[in-house]
């Protein structure tokens, strides 16, 4: 018997997230974007461009659980999933490097924000499917 | 505009992001797949935006070439990030992990100059 639990969408589920964690997280993304805009003022769009993969949700993410033991688990599975996250990333950026020369700008942001969501998903898919089968 | 104003733009639509796809990771479920909005293109969707209604399309693929670099580093930090904070705890495992990814990030920044 498989042990895969469903991929759900519960919208319900959002009024449990803490509020000061969501501020963590929108002052590490906001500090990002800064500092992303800063560089590429300073040093050029290649260098500040690096720093649009900067780890900040995840980083927030994980300072939270310093004093919460009990959150300790569900971060370390979010971490792990994030790596699959971060593997769609390159190809996010692999896809803007290729068709921005090309195509409208917000064309090219919405079809490398829908192929880093494919490479992720069948990521996951995939070893959970290997998972089920070993 | 005036590059305050954009730098504070950038900065306010990085934030509203990065939590709208931690909301996102909070609404679906199980916890592993969740966890594939935590390494979203948030600070990138926004940075690029901005970039696109400022300076047109142009700096997009430059940004973009910068990214493939920051990437890979996350891929090694998000792989490191359990282990070191599991070993040192959440603050200081969190401080190192950044520290790798600044350092992955570094190498291929100076490979590819």
């Amino acid at each position: 018997m498989s042990g895969r639990e469903r991929i759900r969408l519960r919208p319900s589920r959002a009024r449990c997230a803490h509020p000061a964690g969501m501020a963590l997280r929108f002052a590490f993304g906001a500090a990002i974007s800064v500092v992303a805009a800063l560089v590429t003022d300073r040093w050029g769009p290649v260098t500040g461009g690096i720093f649009l993969a900067f780890p900040a949700t995840l980083a927030a993410t994980l300072t939270l659980i310093e004093h919460e033991e009990h959150r300790r688990l569900p971060v370390e599975q979010d971490a792990r999933g994030a790596v699959l996250g971060a593997a769609g990333m390159i190809v996010f950026a692999v896809c803007v490097w290729a068709l921005a020369p090309w195509l409208p700008a917000a064309l090219v942001l919405v079809t490398s924000t829908a192929a880093w969501a494919l490479v992720a998903v069948a990521l996951y898919l995939l070893l959970q499917g290997r998972r089920d089968a070993g | 505009m005036s590059q305050v104003w954009l730098v504070a733009l950038r900065g306010l639509f990085g934030g509203l992001l990065v939590m709208a796809f931690a909301l996102l990771g909070e609404m679906v479920s199980p916890k592993k797949f969740a966890g594939i909005f935590a390494a979203g293109p948030a600070v990138a969707l926004a940075g690029m935006s901005i970039t696109v209604l400022h300076a047109g399309s142009r700096p997009l693929a430059e940004s973009a070439l910068g990214m493939i670099v920051g990437s890979v580093a996350l891929v090694v930090y998000c792989a490191l990030a359990v282990p070191v904070v599991r070993r040192l705890g959440a603050v200081t495992g969190s401080a190192a992990a950044v520290a790798v990814w600044l350092a992955v990030a570094g190498l291929g920044w100076w490979l590819m100059a």
